[in-house]
């Protein structure tokens, strides 16, 4: 194979690794019925103070440990409020969005530009060895390792165990979910929490892998990205997998036939094509479209197809629960 | 503790309680920021001179905040609408971004008399903001995307467009790109022979502010707006066009944050600068939830944080601290409001449910409504109205 | 299982719920509760089924006192509950719902619990499809459900909360068997809660009486109806007849209408309503009575005015993103994709079936009001033409909670003045809260309201001189009384020559009202003639399909 395609592809299964976290930390989080609106701003803090602490501390693990704790922290937050003051998760997840890009520029400010330390690379020894594939999956850093990793495990936790199960029951219907026995606010808090690791994890793959380094504002937008990526994804870890390399793909073709020549077009018409993507598939998916263009499929498939296009969001998802 | 919250229950009146939020958010605020200084080895008391000396202690700096003032109030009159109706315009900042280029390509190309230039670059920019946000609107009603993520798409598309056209058709002949060339004279605003404000921008916020209020408080639109805000398709069983008003009220809102992008780059730039809207878009959401979409309190809050916001450039020069940390303050304020608003919310519903069991000699009634700022939808792109 | 209450109060503030209600449940009986809306039924049931906590009592289970704090604990207690509206996962498989609130075990045990199910629901005569989507049951196979999970659960006492809404007769005498067979079999004791007197006669040993919060009174079956209704009332009942009052001048006249409804495609309904007729829609939950009717009302149809306001915004977006992004072809070109997406989709959506009928007949789907065709205009339109629509969910479509009485009937007066009249709307509420008996202020906010007042606030703002008013389950919620009020309301406007369409899950009330019946049944449509001659349990069949 082309060695130019391998290293391409290497680097896309690298850059979608943050993409990649947060958006399952996100659909953790939406699945469980809250919405956690302030993935742009969670990421940026996260990925702002695993660089600093990392910096100041010369330990790796400290700067992830922090930066997770710190997304932590903000999902508690927007999940506590909604609880116990029945605030919208959506004002609250909107103003810590700016109140964390804030933050992250102002602490930031020292780490600017300054030379940090980055996740060793740790190619796995049998499996990097196997010709393609290898290369593209297995030459990585292990933060890359566990975003693919990651994805099977969510799949595997939501489709074949019961905490799943109870997971995407407490999302669909808490009240019947309350009625079985499942403690439903506990287990909000739970998986909003978890969720919120995996996004401030999403900053640390950031700032001391991906986009190794702190500037202010450097990985503004993605968050956003992440979060319409979940709706992209149908709320399903595979489906949103697909989403999050096939906006990294997107991005890498950009740059590709730029390099090449082939189109000559300027660096942000570029960037926004993953926007306009975004917009015209979800117009595409959510306005009925696809699914009445189904009628060119025949019958036998048609119930599988529409099953592959189904975007049906968590049934309760962003209200509140309340017992009684 | 139960003590205290009986106590608390019962000496507390609703206009009482109405404060409580803004006095604590503010001082919760206030004493943040204290501890970073503090942190940061900076006096507070070196902060507030600086802030006081640059926007309140000269005639020509007040004008400036002013100035700084009406494109964020005019911002904050459309976003009054579109909050009423329930609709979250993130795409503000990019609505204000396209009016600005919408002014800029009149600006630079065409040249009328003055009047009719004045209107035509006005005219562009309302049109261009207009129509960002009405794509926004039928996205969402008829493509099933919610405005917030088409919101934030659009505000992306729209920054990255404003930079091609500044590293590329629009560069200036030998220039690094950050800014289009300066307008000639006949394309900017007139401004006052005393201070440096632009009539015609008052006018026109004086308008719309105007316009906002008589709509909220009285009108039928302002009402059917008021019920789409709380339940869509009950308004629509009602017998509201809400595709229509939805549509309208983005449309509105769209107009007036062009309008204020055109303000940016008519009278207060005089070229177009790349991220020209520099979040006054957001600064004016934070106005509208922190004035919980009372249009009364929006002109005072938005005047106090166009205040502090255009204080924050200096910090960086003078005191090595960065102008993000005016947002942080805000950020807090507006974060504090919200939470112990809620908790006044619980305190007042509480007071209510005891009231309504020894009024109605004890008939259970479902709690009062609480007064928050609905949203029509949650965040899922699944439905679409109508 | 024996189940005693002893001296079991609920106490709201001042207001007494439940009042001292002492009573012993035997294992082996089929007991029914009945009481009007309030006399304290569901805070019985919701303590039972550990929702609430009594404030004073003691619940006894087989002799031993227990403790029940949340509806789980109740079924560890072996009580379990069966709710009106099924308290299960829509977008979850049969298998795994039935898994869900087993148990705990680390992993889902797919084929066990599938071969558990198979086996229960072998044993009780269900046949339900384990990897079915419990989205695309019927209420009744619901019901099969959630029975065959409380039994493997080790339920012994079964609470039945208005079981008989929605379902067909057939899975009605299925249901009543199964108890039967459970209470003599298994010992089991099960309640039934109902105002249906016909179902509690047919299935049950003794009867309770609830009134007011008091138990007032407690007889073996059979007994007589009459003493059952002046148990529950205080009072003898006038049933609200009703006399045909229909002229023979056709106000809709409806030719091939195809309905999509959640399992079937219905095709070809026709029907022809007459002045001031009442056309009741029997049939099952979701089968298409509630499509039939929001499509003669234009609901999810945009109005004529919309669509045209759509295509001018497109076209002024269209010239303006022309003119703003003429500096780069490459994101006009975009710009003009997506919009031409957003045209022409929902053009070709709408437009599909319209072709799709006109290839395949020569007869296009027609509905005509008054001579004119209405089948392309959107509601607001057709409610300008005199056709108004209630759906069942009142604060969900219909009222704005938040809002005041006078509010809606600022927002429901079509004027088109762009100020409120506010001492009309003020004069409006007022007339309409003494001409409709409602029990609520102009200025008190519409959720504050009772069920009953709601619907009623519902009724007087519909306009006057209406064709045709369409209404989802009019009665939903409401006690015998409300209900009958209800519905002399709403034959009083026969007298103007409205016409009446209702869909109703409750058989009785569909025969009791309905000039004629138009029964949905598994994409079929029947039209009954002659309701006088109907009984509900014919009705049932022709729902589950005998003909």
């Amino acid at each position: 194979m082309d060695p130019v395609l391998t290293s391409t592809l290497a680097d896309m299964v690298r850059n979608a690794a943050p993409l990649l976290i947060a958006s399952q930390g996100e659909l953790i989080t939406e699945r469980a019925g809250v919405v956690n609106l302030s993935l742009d701003g969670t990421i940026l803090l996260a990925a702002m103070a695993a660089f600093a602490v990392s910096y100041n501390t010369g330990h790796l693990g400290m700067g992830i440990l922090a930066a997770m704790l710190i997304g932590m922290l903000v999902a508690l937050i927007v999940i506590a409020a909604s609880v116990f003051l029945k605030l919208n998760q959506i004002a609250v997840g909107f103003v810590l969005t700016l109140l964390c890009a804030d933050l992250s520029t102002f602490f930031g400010r020292k780490y600017s530009g300054q030379q940090g330390q980055e996740i060793p690379y740790a190619p796995i020894p049998i499996l990097k060895d196997i010709p393609v594939i290898g290369e593209v999956f297995f030459q990585h850093n292990i933060l890359i390792y566990f975003s693919f990793l990651l994805v099977i495990v969510v799949w595997l936790w939501i489709y074949h165990t019961r905490f799943g199960l109870s997971l995407r029951s407490l999302g669909e219907h808490p009240a019947a979910a309350y009625v079985r026995g499942t403690r439903v606010q506990l287990w909000r808090f739970v998986y909003v929490a978890l969720g919120g690791a995996l996004v401030g994890l999403a900053g640390a793959t950031y700032s001391l892998s991906v986009k190794l380094g702190w500037r202010e504002g450097s990985t503004l937008g993605n968050g956003w990205i992440a979060l319409a990526i979940v709706i992209f994804g149908g709320w399903r870890p595979f489906r949103i997998a697909f989403g999050a390399y096939f906006i990294v793909g997107l991005r890498a073709l950009a740059l590709y036939l730029q390099k090449e020549d082939v189109l000559n077009l300027p660096i942000q018409i570029i960037n926004m094509t993953p926007w306009v993507l975004m917009l015209v598939t979800l117009i595409f998916v959510t306005s009925g479209l696809a699914e009445s263009l189904l009628v060119i499929v025949p019958p036998r498939w048609r119930p599988a197809a529409q099953q592959l296009l189904r975007v049906k969001p968590p049934g309760a998802l962003g209200s509140n629960f309340e017992r009684g | 503790m139960t003590a205290f919250r009986k106590f608390l229950i019962q000496t507390s009146s609703r206009t009482a309680l109405g404060f409580f939020p803004l006095l604590v958010g503010t001082l919760v605020a206030l004493g943040v920021i204290v501890l970073i200084l503090n942190h940061e080895h900076v006096e507070p008391r070196a902060v507030y001179d600086l802030i006081y000396e640059r926007t309140l202690s000269l005639p020509e700096n007040r004008a400036n905040v002013v100035d700084f003032w009406l494109p964020i109030l005019l911002c904050c009159c459309g976003l009054l609408l579109t909050f009423t109706a329930g609709l979250w315009n993130i795409g503000i900042e990019g609505q204000i971004t396209m009016g600005a280029v919408g002014a800029t390509s009149i600006a630079l190309f065409v040249k009328l008399p003055h009047n009719q230039q004045i209107l035509t670059e006005l005219f562009m920019a309302g049109a261009a903001g207009g129509a960002w946000a009405l794509f926004t609107g039928i996205m969402r009603t008829r493509g099933g995307v919610n405005e917030i993520f088409g919101g934030v798409a659009m505000n992306f598309l729209a920054s990255n467009f404003s930079t091609y056209l500044l590293v590329g058709p629009w560069s200036p002949p030998n220039a690094t790109g950050s800014a289009t060339v300066r307008f000639p004279d006949y394309s900017l605003l007139p401004s006052m022979d005393k201070y440096r404000l632009s009539p015609i921008t008052i006018y026109i916020t004086l308008t719309a502010f105007i316009f906002v209020l008589l709509t909220l408080s009285g009108s039928r639109w302002g009402l059917q707006l008021r019920a789409m805000g709380k339940n869509q398709k009950s308004a629509q069983m009602l017998g509201v066009p809400t595709e229509r008003n939805i549509w309208l009220a983005m449309l509105m809102c769209g107009i007036m944050a062009g309008l204020a992008g055109g303000h940016l780059v008519l009278f207060r730039r005089s070229n177009l600068p790349a991220n020209v809207s520099g979040g006054i878009g957001f600064l004016s959401l934070l106005v509208v939830l922190l004035a919980s979409v009372r249009v009364r309190w929006v002109p005072i809050v938005s005047f106090a944080f166009a205040l502090l916001y255009s204080a924050g450039l200096p910090l960086r020069t003078r005191l090595q601290l960065d102008s993000s940390l005016v947002g942080i303050f805000l950020g807090i304020l507006v974060f504090c409001v919200l939470i112990f608003d809620g908790v006044r919310q619980r305190l007042q519903e509480r007071i209510e449910q005891r009231k309504l069991l020894a009024a109605s000699g004890g008939e259970k009634s479902p709690p009062p409504p609480t007064i928050e700022i609905q949203i029509g939808e949650e965040v899922s792109s699944g439905s679409s109205s109508n | 299982m024996r189940l005693e209450i002893r001296e079991i109060s609920k106490n709201f503030g001042p207001l007494k719920a439940n009042d001292h209600i002492s009573f012993t449940f035997e294992g082996g009986h089929i007991y029914a509760i009945l009481g009007e809306n309030g006399a304290g039924k569901s805070t019985l049931m919701k303590i039972l089924s550990g929702y609430q906590a009594a404030s004073s009592g003691q619940i006894v289970i087989d002799g031993k006192p227990v403790q029940i704090n949340s509806p789980h604990h109740a079924i560890a207690h072996g009580i379990g509950m069966l709710y009106q509206d099924p308290l299960d996962f829509a977008p979850l498989t049969v298998l795994e719902n039935y898994i869900e609130g087993k148990p705990f075990s680390f992993f889902m045990h797919r084929r066990d619990a599938e071969a558990d199910l198979m086996a229960r629901c072998k044993v009780l005569g269900f046949s339900l499809n384990p990897n079915a989507m419990v989205e695309s049951l019927t209420v009744g196979e619901r019901q099969q459900l959630e029975i065959v999970r409380l039994l493997s659960l080790g339920v012994g006492i079964l609470i039945l909360d208005e079981p008989t809404t929605g379902i067909s007769a057939e899975q009605k005498s299925q249901l009543f068997q199964t108890l039967k067979n459970l209470a003599q079999e298994q010992n089991m004791t099960v309640i039934l809660v109902s105002h249906k007197l016909a179902d509690v006669e047919e299935l049950c040993d003794e009867v309770l009486v609830l009134r007011r919060g008091k138990l007032v009174g407690h007889r073996l079956l059979p007994c007589e109806t009459e003493i059952m209704v002046q148990m529950m009332f205080g009072k003898r009942l006038s049933q609200t007849s009703s006399q045909p009052l229909y002229t023979e001048k056709p106000v809709l006249k409806i030719h091939k209408l195809t309905v999509p409804a959640r399992l079937f495609t219905i095709q070809n309904i026709n029907l022809q309503v007459r002045e001031g007729e009442v056309i009741g829609l029997a049939g099952l939950d979701g089968s298409g009575q509630v499509q039939f009717m929001r499509a003669i009302a234009g609901l999810g149809r945009p109005t004529w005015a919309d669509q045209l306001t759509a295509i001018f915004a497109l076209v002024g977006l269209w010239w303006v993103f022309g003119k703003v992004l003429d500096e780069s072809s490459a994101v006009l070109n975009l710009a003009h994709i997506a919009i031409l997406i957003l045209v022409l989709g929902p053009l070709l959506k709408s437009l599909y079936p319209f072709i799709r009928q006109r290839s395949k007949q020569a007869e296009a789907t027609e509905i005509i009001l008054h001579g004119q065709s209405i089948g392309w205009r959107g509601y607001r339109d057709l409610l300008g033409r005199g056709v108004a629509y209630l759906a069942a969910g009142r604060l969900e479509e219909g009222l704005v909670a938040g809002l005041t009485l006078v509010d809606h009937a600022a927002l429901a007066n079509r004027s088109s003045l762009p100020y409120v009249n506010w001492l009309q709307a003020w004069r409006r509420t007022k007339g309409a809260i003494t001409n409709f008996a409602i029990k609520g202020r102009p200025f008190s906010q519409i959720q504050t309201l009772s069920g009953g007042n709601q619907q009623r606030v519902s009724l007087s703002l519909l306009p006057d001189n209406l064709s045709l008013i369409l209404l989802e389950n009019p009665t939903r919620g409401l006690d015998v009384e409300s209900a009958g009020h209800i519905w002399s309301l709403l034959l009083k406007r026969r007298e103007q020559g409205t016409a009446i369409i209702f869909s109703s899950p409750d058989l009785d009330e569909v025969i009791d009202y309905s000039d004629r019946i138009l029964v949905f049944s598994s994409g079929q449509t029947t039209l009954v003639e002659n309701p006088e001659q109907m009984t509900t349990a014919r009705l049932g069949e022709l729902i589950g399909g005998k003909s």
